[in-house]
């Protein structure tokens, strides 16, 4: 039944001379549970291992929208200044400045930009004890003119406790901080867990548009600057 | 530490869990206001009467109601944040008139067809005392069955309730009225004349005249119950024509109307009502906002990311100078741009240059087309070169280029603020005609497209029917036989709901619109289009198009325009000359049955005025029917490629001679088939609600016409979407 109502919307969507409208044919599939290919269907069942991170040395994150149930693995594909670009296989990207993400592409709703005051433990790592009380953050988001959308927002920090996190078996001790922010379009609570020692945020759930909502962000393997 | 504090602090650990949506999510800083409800005309009120909000900005609504013996199908938009426009279709069944010999039939239906404005003129002040302030025109071009005018405040108290009262004229002042106050200026506004003829004219001499006005008003109680909104009201419309034949079964026992109202998600709401102590109604109501799409903004492929250029990156130029290294990287762009959705048309290297001239073949908004491909060449051009030069081509034609500096892209990529530097240091200007000779050229040419669509079409408002639906099944080809020059044929297959030969129109004119539905009829194959068309430039800024052959279902002929349009002006120029005759509705081929033949066209100035969107086409000439005249079309667009216009044509055929409606006019609707999927197309929708199809102030439809295909790609529609230049 299913395959005929692919074949419908195909037949729907027009046929030319370059085969069914790609578009279609894409849309059809996503929504189509058969005709996976054998292989395309192992490769996602193959577990990503620490090993076999380490082995590549390439820097590496995870993200998950809240609404998905698993996360995705992205790696790092270019470097602009210190903001670092990830693109996960269906070449999603999410950029980072340090543990901050600054740019979505892909999920959904995009966040263009995002900036910071200076010094952002998010950024930049610190150590716990030496972070600010707070940063101003700013994010822009597409709007029908170059200006973008731009959205302001004060944040503070409150350190919670001491907390272990395990990403990818890899155990880190860390210190749980939350982040309080506000702005005239609203507010939002961040939450990120930072090295107890250096201040690194290994892992966080970060606000990126009032539409996306938030991020879970685990940092698997470090970006430590371009080779060569 | 807070019991909150740690939730949150479990939430970082487990992540998944529901305690991290709840902590995460944005607080809007202040409580988002349900937006309005519609009432049963399809404006912005409350059940049978209106109130004096307004819908977000942009807002589209298309609604439809029935109580009694009256049904209403409404399409409303918020024009501006100040002013809205409903366009609607009522059938009123008994409403009793004289037939065609003058003998009264009591069971005869109305169908009518009325347009209304309504003017914000304060906001509300949910903080103080200031109601919100409207002024309404309803039914002003039609025929005057609903003709009225109003002066409505509303008020929000208590945060769920809104009251309304107002003040109406014409039909609205038929319940307890009093003296018009403005027969106190002048006895003149205390007649009211009712009878517009054919419709279709502005009754200024009615406004707000009339022996009585009389006050209306109600309230709305959104209740604690989730979606479910309460509206009561007094109603001042006595319904007293609709009375008036003796087989009508309405009658109008009470002023007082009652409703509940579900908003079953966002955009869908459905009300029951009961109305006027006789008769229960219903009204379901659809809504959608150009600038808050269905589908999420982007589910799609992510752009290419980007580093910078190496300080140490080699910068030889010998490549572009060698024809064959220049070659094997315009065929590998191609590739690359292929897998990102563009065609690359040319290509054209020089030291410190590329020029690349590439057909959008995915992206809804330019700048995202423009933008991936600048990373394209970003990623893939030598070091050496400096400045990209991207080329937009549609249909065949080159329109802008956008320069980049690579140094400058580079510095912008992934920053904040990228979107409006990026904008700031593009320099836009008219495409040359042709790279030259030394340009990598597609091999495309003589090549065949061919496309099998099925073609559903929308008939809307006319008089016997107010909706009218059929399946057409479209065949067509193009022999592309090189830049520019085309042959194109298509075919349509009526396939279903195929409606049988009206016959010969009558008009007192040709008839070049007015047997349109002959052309429609019958299940024999439609040769709808067999042209010749050449689109070319003559400059960077006047773009021509000559096209012959058999140019539209109807006419057949030869075909001439030419375009002035400088992509960093707001304005153009346009002029088009036609000499066609009209085609046999039974013989594709056939020109022997109207032994028509004129000689037409239009000027045009098109200008983009700036102010929310709103564009403007004023044309003159000669239409159709040999008849003078012109047309002023106002259309709003939107960034992502919505479109509502509306226009009309004066000519010099009387009204007697144009028939109902008086003149032509309508109301244009595109819809980017990108706002209801969450992946990029190009694809759009068009509706048209046309007045019926009459033969003055008819135009030429030809398929290709410069100023849609340019229009695009000027500065102001680049600016407008270029925040997608880096998506």
């Amino acid at each position: 039944m299913m395959r005929r109502i692919a074949a419908l919307a195909l037949l729907l969507g027009a046929c030319t001379n370059q085969g069914f409208n790609p578009i279609l044919v894409e849309a059809v599939n996503q929504v189509n549970p058969w005709d996976e290919p054998d292989e395309a269907a192992a490769a996602k069942g193959q577990p990503v291992t620490r090993a076999a991170i380490d082995r590549a040395d390439v820097a590496t994150i995870r993200a998950r929208l809240l609404s998905d149930k698993s996360p995705t693995y992205l790696f790092a594909a270019s470097d602009n200044g210190g903001y670092v670009t990830y693109a996960s296989s269906l070449r999603q990207t999410l950029t980072l400045r340090g543990s901050q993400i600054t740019a979505t592409r892909g999920l959904g709703w995009d966040l263009l930009s995002a900036t910071s005051s200076q010094p952002d433990p998010l950024t930049r790592a610190i150590p716990p004890g030496s972070w600010p009380e707070g940063v101003t953050r700013r994010y822009e988001f597409p709007a029908n003119s170059p200006e973008g959308r731009i959205e302001t927002f004060t944040c503070s920090f409150e350190f919670v406790g001491p907390q272990e996190v395990v990403i990818l078996d890899q155990r880190h001790q860390g210190v749980e901080v939350s982040e309080t922010c506000s702005g005239p379009a609203g507010s939002f609570e961040n939450l990120h867990l930072a090295d107890a020692r250096t201040g690194l945020v290994w892992r966080s759930l970060q606000w990126v548009g009032e539409r996306q909502g938030l991020i879970d962000l685990e940092i698997v393997l470090p970006y430590t600057g371009r080779k060569g | 530490m807070s019991q909150k504090r740690l939730r949150a602090g479990a939430a970082v650990l487990t992540m998944a869990s529901a305690t991290a949506l709840a902590v995460g999510q944005t607080a809007p800083a202040q409580e988002a206001r349900p937006r309005p409800s519609l009432n049963l005309y399809g404006t912005t009120g409350l059940i049978d009467m209106p109130s004096a909000q307004a819908q977000p900005d942009g807002q589209i609504s298309i609604s439809y109601s029935q109580f009694g013996e009256t049904s209403r199908r409404n399409f409303n938009f918020q024009i501006l944040p100040r002013l809205s426009g409903t366009l609607r279709y009522s059938t009123i069944k008994n409403w009793g008139q004289n037939d065609d010999n003058g003998v009264y039939d009591p069971t005869y239906d109305l169908y009518d067809r009325s347009f209304d404005l309504q003017l914000q003129i304060l906001d509300e002040d949910y903080d103080g005392w200031v109601p919100s302030l409207a002024l309404g025109f309803r039914d002003f071009l039609g025929t005057g069955v609903y003709s009225s005018e109003y002066l409505v405040a509303s008020k929000t108290v208590a945060e769920d309730f809104t009251l309304t009262a107002g003040i109406g004229w014409g039909r609205l002042s038929g319940v307890n009225g009093f003296k018009n106050p403005f027969c106190e200026l002048s006895s003149g506004f205390c007649d009211r004349e009712n009878d517009f003829g054919e419709g279709g004219k502005v009754a200024f001499g009615t406004f707000f005249h009339g022996e009585e006005s009389a006050l209306f008003g109600g309230v709305e109680w959104r209740t604690p119950i989730e979606n479910v909104t309460l509206k009561a009201e007094y109603s001042s419309d006595a319904y007293s024509r609709e009375q008036k034949s003796p087989a009508s079964t309405f009658e109008r026992k009470s002023p007082f109307n009652f409703g509940a109202e579900y908003r079953w998600r966002e955009g869908v709401t459905a009300g029951l009502y009961y109305m006027y102590g006789d008769t229960v109604g219903f009204n379901v109501s659809l809504s959608g906002n150009p600038n808050r799409p269905l589908a999420p903004q982007d589910l799609g492929t992510g752009p290419l990311p980007v580093n910078a250029r190496a300080m140490d990156a080699p910068q030889g130029t010998d490549w572009a100078t060698n024809p064959a290294a220049r070659d094997a990287l315009a065929e590998a762009l191609a590739e690359v741009l292929k897998a990102e959705g563009m065609r690359l048309e040319q290509f054209k290297a020089e030291p410190g240059v590329v020029d690349v001239v590439i057909t959008n073949l995915r992206f809804n908004e330019e700048p995202q087309a423009i933008g991936r491909t600048a990373r394209v060449l970003s990623a893939g051009m030598p070091a050496s070169v400096q400045t990209f030069r991207i080329t937009m081509m549609e249909d065949d034609l080159v329109t802008t280029t956008i320069a980049i500096d690579r140094s400058d892209f580079e510095s912008q990529v992934d920053r904040f603020g990228a979107t409006l530097e990026s904008w700031q240091t593009a320099v836009l200007e008219g495409a040359l005609p042709s790279l030259g000779r030394e340009a990598w050229v597609r091999d495309a040419y003589p090549s065949l497209d061919w496309n099998l669509v099925p073609a559903p079409y929308l008939v809307l408002l006319t008089p016997e029917d107010p909706i009218k639906l059929g399946v057409n099944i479209d065949l067509g080809f193009r022999l592309n036989l090189a830049p520019g020059l085309s042959a194109t044929a298509n075919i349509s297959q009526p396939f279903i709901n195929v409606p049988d030969d009206p016959g010969p129109s009558e008009t007192n004119l040709p008839p070049v619109r007015s047997d349109q539905g002959r052309y429609y009829s019958g299940y024999d194959p439609k040769l709808t289009q067999l042209t010749a068309d050449y689109l070319f430039k003559l400059n960077r800024d006047v773009y021509a198009r000559a096209t012959v052959g058999l140019i539209e279902r109807m006419f057949g002929g030869v075909s001439g325009e030419i375009l002035w349009k400088p992509v960093n002006q707001s304005w153009g120029l346009g002029a088009e000359l036609n000499y066609v005759m009209q085609r046999d509705f039974d013989d594709p081929f056939g020109f022997g049955y109207y032994d028509y033949d004129v000689v037409m066209g239009l000027g045009s100035l098109y200008w983009e005025t700036g102010f929310y969107g709103l564009e403007t086409q004023l044309s003159a000439g000669r239409y159709l029917a040999g008849d003078w005249g012109g047309t002023v079309n106002v259309t709003r667009r939107f960034a992502n490629g919505w479109a509502v216009g509306a226009y009309f044509t004066l000519t010099d055929v009387t009204s007697e001679d144009f028939g109902e409606g008086s003149f032509d006019k309508g109301v244009t609707l595109e819809i980017p088939f990108r706002w209801t999927v969450p992946f990029e197309t190009k694809t759009n929708n068009s509706i048209g609600l046309t007045s019926v199809s009459r033969d003055g102030g008819a135009n030429l439809m030809v398929s290709n016409r410069l100023y849609p295909i340019v229009r695009d790609y000027d500065r102001y529609h680049l600016k407008q979407s270029w925040g997608t230049f880096w998506q």
